[in-house]
């Protein structure tokens, strides 16, 4: 009897499924008569540490892409917006990208791990990708030819800051906040780099896990360490949380107080002046940067979006610009030939003159290290903190560890 | 045997086999229906791990939180053999199921110390720990960066040509191969006496044990046997998407294939296939509509619980029996009953 | 060294007793009602949410801490009357299924009315600062946390050693059926005894949300450490609550000393040991 019921089951099975699968395929997109749309996949993100990068990507892109007219090589620029939460995410809308939808330009935001889980299947397929975070490998033993990289690698942001805090305020001694991230162990060990060329000690480090949401632990160590300055070697949300329990437990009172890895005004709106007063941050961009092509940016960004522009919306927008200017350079959207277009050809960028080297297709560009001002110092609501210096440090060539072929 | 003993042997046989040749055949189909052939390989991937764990759950009553521990660990173990042991597809296979088996061996031996929440608490509890470990020991694992550049392996089988696996498609039929046969053997197993004493278990395992059965046995075997099916799916995985990372270990992976078991129906296997195909196609299709999908998923989680117990499957054989009762009691089959 | 010591120590003490009310509520109600609440995480995030939204309204922190928990208290009543009710001698997957389906729809419906960014939350200006006690500095609003929670655990003890509600709530825990055999409605009990958990876990969720910050996973992440606290301190014990929410804030803050990133798993590495050891846990009534 069992049978029975099995064998009718499953035929009715198949056709029930087969319905199914029929109503899946209808899903497919429609292909659009007229010219075939250049489809660019933006890969970010809406949930976790780094949730507010989604929104601003997307404004980035809006703006690149509207202001290079919406249409390139004659073709309607299409973007293919993803959320990838993760590396295994990334890597499986980068299959879906290029299996059913045919694209070839790929940009990824911000975590480190998804971007360079994407650049291995992009350099396979082929595919041009601009990531965008921070850890060295990217450009350094991982590179591969089509993938580029804009923002400052860890490397060159801590030779920025820590030698301007040492400078500056005459810092001896350090304490390090860490994420237990493989980037926040990047950062890690560039500051330890600095600290011994300099012949100056870290008086300890404090790993937090990820996740972690109370740092008192942490900060309470700290304070114990009597440094002249604290670094925060954490990024987004957890900064943002780490800064406010820092003041909440008096750290202030005990040691200067920096965050290398700053993802500009959203945190610092989200902070607040009462606690960032007097606190250092080092940003790959601020919307004060003194720039022709800034000027331009930060001029349409207010005009479009009634807000001043972040890095984590400057990011997509001049590379997406640049991606698009290299196209119609290359006057093809054959990668490899975009590729080539993109080595070593300097364009007038958001901080001044800017190209990505050929050797790791590197972005050649400054980062920043800022002071925060009090409330009362602030001269209009985004007022708040003042460049203090900036420099541009790259790594040579041959010490990155890229081996393109 | 006479040809007559023959032709019934072989009409039982097709009679037996029938479900898991329409599944096969279903399967065939998938990547020429779905939007692109990665997803079909996803599917299938995970509804093999969700019919290991439909072993456990469904035919043995033994929850776990812990089926990522086992598959993550197989995607590990893989890639790392490929990147540094060898290229043989076979022996990377093998190297995933087994690290995968004798994960579910300590698992299941601990776990099976306590019944219960406490057994569901403890496999929580270890599937916590090896994530932390494999986010510490970076220099193995990669940490959050992951294991990059591993190459899938293409068929070499001694004596024939070199077959090539690198495109999506052919990766996919190979590994449907596994699957099928996968399916089958577990299916084989519910069938067997092995099978009617894991039952007998779920049911009441102070009576299986009063019968002189050694339930705790069992229920390691059951562990041991299902882990080494959802590692043997992690290892398919990783050839799939090139990559290890710690995100196999995470719970979350633990917490889709349950849903997807319950979902689809559990006891019943292929109630997990369509779980799993569910899950997969409405996290891939409904993440690109609406960001805040997955509330959809809660509120169903919900209406599954208060309405449809046995999941999607049990839904529908549920529907094939009021349909059934409704044709016994219509005329022509009165008359059927009247003459006979 | 020493200083450092006692700093941590009063970390973990504050850090713990916001385990202890959430243990408190997590305990009740798998050890009365029998249910695995998957979505009392969700009961905290809520109420760190609603204190965002009171506060801005109100202008209040103080306010908050009374308004928020009558409403994750109403909530949850809400919650227990229309969907718990039917878990009640179920199969803990279908509770864990229905909870945890509770927790996902609830989490993005904060997402949906709240962004998926985190939220800031400070603490009055009356509590903000520190005090300064032989050169180790203790963070005014932590210490009234502290203050605040011990005046309610103190409460809550009383009212569960010495009112007949909570010795309904006792007899309850301890076996169900028998207290309705008594003649005491049971629903009518239990639907309270929901909404009081929920209250306290709400509370914890507005005391939390100027240390902790605001964000939509934070019932999520403390999920896991809620069920570790009620099994190290054994289910459906008071004073097991209190114990292992105690321990468990402790050990993360003193574990923060030798290897700081091992803060979240030691919590697992407890939680298994006792469950081998001694299942029942510290003080728990039964196994």
């Amino acid at each position: 009897m069992k049978k029975k019921i099995t064998r009718r089951t499953f035929l009715k099975k198949s056709a029930l499924a087969g319905a199914g699968l029929a109503a899946a395929g209808g899903f497919m997109p429609m292909r659009s008569w007229g010219a075939e749309p250049l489809r660019i996949l933006i890969g970010t993100t809406f949930s976790g540490a780094y949730a507010e990068t989604g929104d601003y990507v997307r404004k980035g892109t809006q703006l690149a892409v509207e202001m290079f007219g919406g249409q390139v090589l004659g073709r309607p620029i299409e973007i293919v917006e993803r959320d990838v939460p993760n590396p295994s995410e990334g890597v499986k809308k980068a299959q879906e990208a290029v299996e059913k939808l045919g694209v070839k330009f790929f940009f990824v935001s911000p975590s480190s791990p998804t971007v360079l889980a994407v650049s291995e299947y992009a350099a396979k397929q082929q595919v041009l990708l601009i990531g965008a975070a921070g850890a060295d490998e990217i450009t350094g033993k991982s590179c591969n030819r089509f993938t580029f990289r804009w923002p400052v690698a860890t490397w060159g942001a801590i030779r920025e800051v820590v030698p301007r805090i040492i400078d500056v305020y005459k810092a001896k001694t350090f304490y390090t906040i860490t994420p237990k991230y493989v980037f926040g162990e990047d950062l890690l060990r560039n500051t330890q780099e600095v600290l011994k060329a300099k012949g100056l000690t870290s008086l300890g480090n404090s790993d937090h896990p990820m996740g972690e949401s109370d740092f008192s632990s942490h900060l309470t160590k700290a304070m114990a360490a009597k440094a002249d300055c604290v670094l925060f070697l954490n990024f987004g949300g957890d900064t943002t949380n780490a800064l406010k329990q820092a003041n909440m437990s008096g750290l202030n009172k005990v040691s200067r107080i920096a965050c290398v890895w700053g993802s500009g005004l959203t945190q610092m709106k989200a902070i607040g002046p009462k606690i960032l007063d007097g606190v250092i941050w080092g940003l790959q961009y601020f919307y004060k940067v003194e720039a022709p092509g800034n000027k331009k940016f930060v001029d349409a960004f207010r005009k479009k979006f009634n807000e001043t522009p972040n890095y984590l919306a400057a990011n997509p927008f001049t590379n997406i610009l640049v991606l698009l200017q290299s196209i119609e350079r290359a006057k093809t959207d054959d990668p490899v030939k975009v590729v080539q277009a993109m080595e070593d050809f300097e364009y007038e960028g958001l901080t001044g003159p800017e190209k990505f080297r050929a050797c790791d297709h590197q972005a050649v560009k400054p980062y920043y290290t800022l002071q925060c001002k009090a409330a009362e110092a602030m001269k209009t609501p985004d007022d708040f903190a003042d460049i203090i210096g900036s420099s541009t440090n790259i790594q040579p060539c041959s010490e990155t560890g890229c081996k393109m072929s | 045997m006479s040809t007559g003993e023959k032709t019934s042997m072989l009409a039982a046989l097709w009679c037996e086999n029938r479900p898991i040749v329409v599944l096969a055949a279903l399967f065939i189909v998938f990547p020429f229906v779905l939007p692109y052939t990665a997803l079909a390989n996803e599917i299938m991937l995970f509804a093999l791990a969700a019919v290991a764990f439909d072993l456990c759950l469904g035919y043995s009553g033994v929850m776990m939180f812990c089926q990522a521990s086992f598959f993550g660990v197989a995607v590990y173990a893989t890639a790392l053999t490929l990147l540094h042991l060898t290229s043989n597809i076979f022996a990377a296979i093998a190297v995933g199921v087994i690290s995968a088996s004798a994960i579910a061996v300590v698992v299941g031996f601990m776990a099976t110390q306590r019944s219960g929440s406490y057994s569901v608490l403890l496999t929580l509890a270890f599937a916590e720990m090896i994530y932390f470990i494999a986010f510490q020991w970076s220099s193995l694992t990669g940490g959050d960066n992951g294991l990059t550049g591993i190459k899938r392996p293409n068929l070499e089988i001694f004596g024939f040509p070199s077959i090539s696996l690198q495109s999506s498609l052919s990766y996919y039929f190979f590994s449907l191969i596994f699957f099928i046969f996968a399916f089958y053997l577990i299916r084989r197993i519910t069938l067997s006496p092995f099978g009617k004493v894991l039952m007998a278990i779920r049911e009441n395992e102070q009576r299986a044990q009063a019968i002189g059965y050694n339930t705790r046995l069992y229920k390691v075997a059951v562990f041991v046997i299902g882990g080494a099916f959802m590692g043997l799916a992690g290892a398919l995985y990783c050839m799939y998407i090139c990559f290890a990372h710690i995100h196999y270990v995470h719970f979350e992976i633990s917490g889709n294939i349950v849903m997807m078991v319950l979902t689809g129906g559990m006891g019943t296997l292929f109630g997990p296939v369509v779980g799993a195909f569910i899950i997969v196609l409405a996290s891939d299709l409904a993440s690109a509509l609406w960001d805040r999908w997955m509330i959809v998923m809660g509120i169903l989680y919900i209406l599954f619980v208060l309405f449809a117990r046995g999941g999607i499957w049990g839904f529908y054989e549920k529907l094939l029996r009021t349909w059934k009762t409704q044709k016994r009691k219509s005329p022509l089959s009165k008359e059927a009953a009247a003459s006979s | 060294m020493i200083d450092l010591i006692i700093a941590q120590v009063f970390n973990g003490l504050v850090l713990g007793m916001i385990y202890v009310l959430l243990a408190m509520g997590l305990s009740i109600v798998w050890g009365m009602m029998d249910i695995i609440n998957f979505a009392h995480g969700l009961f905290f995030a809520l109420g760190a949410y609603l204190a965002f939204t009171v506060a801005a309204w109100s202008g209040s922190f103080f306010v908050c801490l009374l308004v928020v928990p009558l409403a994750t208290a109403a909530i949850g009543m809400l919650l227990e009357v229309s969907l718990l009710r039917r878990l009640y001698g179920q199969n803990i997957l279908y509770q864990i299924l229905m909870t945890y389906g509770i927790a996902i729809a609830g989490r993005e419906l904060i997402v949906l009315l709240y962004g998926p960014v985190g939220k800031s939350f400070d603490q009055p200006d009356l509590l903000t600062g520190v005090i300064s006690i032989a050169g180790i500095f203790f963070p005014i609003y932590r210490v009234f946390v502290f203050a605040v929670t011990i005046l309610l655990t103190m409460g809550m003890w009383f009212v569960i050693e010495k009112t007949r509600w909570g010795s309904i709530i006792r007899a309850g825990t301890e076996n169900l059926k028998m207290v309705s055999c008594l003649g005491i409605n049971i629903s009518g009990v239990l639907t309270l005894t929901f909404g009081v958990a929920m209250a306290i876990a709400g509370l914890s969720g507005v005391l939390a949300a100027p240390m902790r910050g605001i964000e939509p996973f934070m019932g999520d992440l403390i999920l896991g450490i809620c069920f570790a606290t009620v099994v190290i301190g054994g289910m459906g014990s008071f004073t097991g609550a209190v114990a292992g929410g105690l321990i468990v804030g402790l050990s993360q803050s003193l574990i923060t000393l030798v290897m700081p990133s091992a803060s979240v798993i030691i919590i697992f590495i407890v939680m298994a040991a006792i469950l081998l050891i001694r299942p029942r846990g510290l003080m728990g009534i039964r196994d």
